[in-house]
């Protein structure tokens, strides 16, 4: 498997504080990497380091196949800060353009590119100057610059944290278009987010890396844990009968039907069928519940605190 | 290379198009006009607020105007310098634009010698531009203007101004904060005009004392010691900016 990012027990501390922990990223090129964590996790903090804004207190990254210390993988690689700030004075074609001669590209071609970025991110027509910009129009620049380049791994960092329902749903749909051409490393708080655009998820807390899944088989291996049943008739005792059973960890009510967490599917598949019958209850519903990337995602950090 | 080159490009137009292409050449070019008028006019501003006292000022002459100039420059001028890039490499950190711009392939001591070089060339214009509306209005008003004296006097001046912008910079580049890298620049520019006070090798080489050639070379004579200061100013500025240079490259930003 090919690698964008590899990290090998990157580690930063701010004096007594360790905000990043010995991580040990691995994200695979052409994926969409959602980098989940809470506000001071060390998100930004593990991207600063990746791009070389700041220093690591130890541990070795890898970016493209190439040693962090180069500085060669500049050219190959797009970032979008969490608040954008740019020149003021300039318009967004001239930024674009000006940001484009960094990257020696052809100004012929460099031409072109200015204009489809202004179009994929909506900026097209805009003759204002960047300071008189909105925040979504300055996260939608910041998105175009860091695609000037045609990176071939773009880091965002929050990208849709400040911006209305409209705005991040353009922001999501523009990363959907990007996810074509180019590894993602999409850093956010945003769980929504992560579900609807991203196909492997890392999970930060208090700097240290608590989950590299797949989202498919996070939702596989969370989802077949927990059982929503529904029955006919009086279910009443019926929860706390099921909570005395031993391959039973956790019985909730939800909506008329209980989820239960079973430590053992296969078992609980033959036992609550088995176990209404003696009671007398119907068997209205019995399936694997779905659970939401948030449920996953406060179960962990739960686990984790414990 | 080209893309420092290129950066340089961005940073003159910054100049053009924002304030800072109205305070120092605006500044600077007042005083070129003004200078001569004001010491035209002196003698008879001081009889006229004299009132009865009788003061008797010698006759203004050529030099006196040029003196005018440059003691507005390195007085006024020097603090307008300060003022106008004191935030040069600060603000944009501060606002994370430097950042953004990091991340693209361009180095950290291109970044700190671009915003330097163009700092430098808006302030070398505007002093040459300064010194031409003085020598015109000079011509016109006072007899015997001599052109050689106040253009060497620019260059003098422009170099001193080099060592100020470079302590700026360097200032700048140290804090977080526009005003904390002026207050720093500041300091530095009153260090530098304490210098010649602790001994007589600074007294004539240090780069503080290129005011006082000023003078002595708009007032005909050329010190043989000019050479040696002239020559410490560009490598306390060339010093200076590699310390800049040196202490951004190893910040985290």
């Amino acid at each position: 498997m090919d690698l964008a990012i590899k990290t090998n027990c990157l580690s930063k501390n701010f004096g007594s504080v360790q905000a990043v922990d010995c991580l040990n990223l691995q994200v695979p090129a052409g994926s969409v990497f959602g980098f989940l964590g809470p506000n001071g996790a060390g998100k930004t903090t593990t991207i600063k380091m990746l791009l070389g804004l700041t220093r690591p207190s130890a541990g070795a990254i890898e970016l493209l196949g190439q040693p962090a210390t180069s500085g060669q993988y500049l050219a190959r690689v797009g970032y979008l800060p969490d608040v954008p700030n740019f020149y003021n004075w300039m318009r967004g074609e001239e930024f674009l353009t000006f940001v484009g001669q960094l990257y020696s590209i052809p100004p012929r071609e460099l031409k072109k590119r200015v204009a489809e970025m202004l179009e994929l991110t909506g900026l097209r027509g805009v003759t204002t100057k960047i300071g008189g910009y909105s925040r979504g129009m300055k996260q939608r620049l910041g998105l175009a610059q860091a695609l000037i380049n045609e990176p071939e791994l773009v880091f965002l960092d929050e990208p849709t944290s400040a911006l209305d329902p409209i705005g991040r749903k353009e922001v999501l749909e523009t990363i959907g278009i990007i996810s074509q051409r180019c590894t993602v490393f999409f850093s956010t708080h945003i769980l929504a987010d992560v579900e609807r655009v991203c196909d492997r998820v890392g999970i930060l807390r208090q700097g240290r890396l608590i989950l590299d899944e797949s989202l498919a088989e996070l939702h596989k291996r969370f989802g077949q844990q927990v059982l929503r049943l529904e029955v006919t008739g009086p279910a009443r005792d019926l929860a706390a009968e099921l909570q005395r059973l031993p391959w039973v960890s956790a019985v909730q009510q939800e909506n008329g039907a209980l989820l239960v967490a079973a430590a053992d599917i296969d078992s609980a598949c033959v036992e609550i069928p088995r176990l209404l019958a003696a009671r007398n209850l119907g068997l209205r519903r019995l399936e694997p519940k779905a659970l939401s990337l948030e449920d996953i995602f406060v179960r962990l950090v739960n686990d984790d605190e414990k | 290379m080209k893309n420092n080159l290129r950066f340089l490009g961005k940073e003159l137009r910054e100049i053009l198009r924002t304030y800072k292409i109205y305070t120092i050449p605006g500044i600077f070019l007042l005083f070129g006009f003004a200078s001569p008028i004001l010491t035209k006019l002196l003698p008879d501003l001081m009889e006229n607020l004299a009132g009865e006292i009788n003061i008797i000022l010698p006759e203004m002459t050529w030099r006196d105007s040029y003196t005018q100039l440059f003691k507005n420059l390195t007085q006024i001028g020097i603090l307008t310098v300060i003022l106008t890039a004191m935030g040069t490499v600060a603000e944009e950190r501060n606002r994370g634009v430097a950042h953004l711009i990091l991340t693209k392939p361009v180095s950290r001591t291109g970044y700190i010698l671009a915003k330097y070089i163009a700092h430098l060339l808006l302030v070398g214009v505007s002093a040459i531009a300064a010194f031409m509306a003085t020598w015109v209005y000079t011509r016109i008003l006072f007899t015997g203007t001599r052109f050689t004296p106040g253009l060497t006097a620019t260059g003098l001046y422009i170099l001193y101004a080099a060592v100020i912008l470079a302590i700026t910079v360097l200032a700048s580049s140290l804090t977080r904060s526009a005003i904390a890298a002026g207050g720093l620049a500041t300091a530095g520019l009153f260090v530098l005009g304490l210098l010649p006070l602790f001994s007589s090798g600074l007294s004539k080489y240090s780069p503080g004392a290129l005011t006082g050639y000023i003078n002595e070379v708009v007032a005909g004579t050329v010190p043989a010691e000019l050479w040696g200061a002239a020559a410490t100013a560009v490598l306390s500025a060339a010093a200076l900016l590699a310390l800049a240079a040196l202490s951004f490259r190893r910040q985290e930003l």
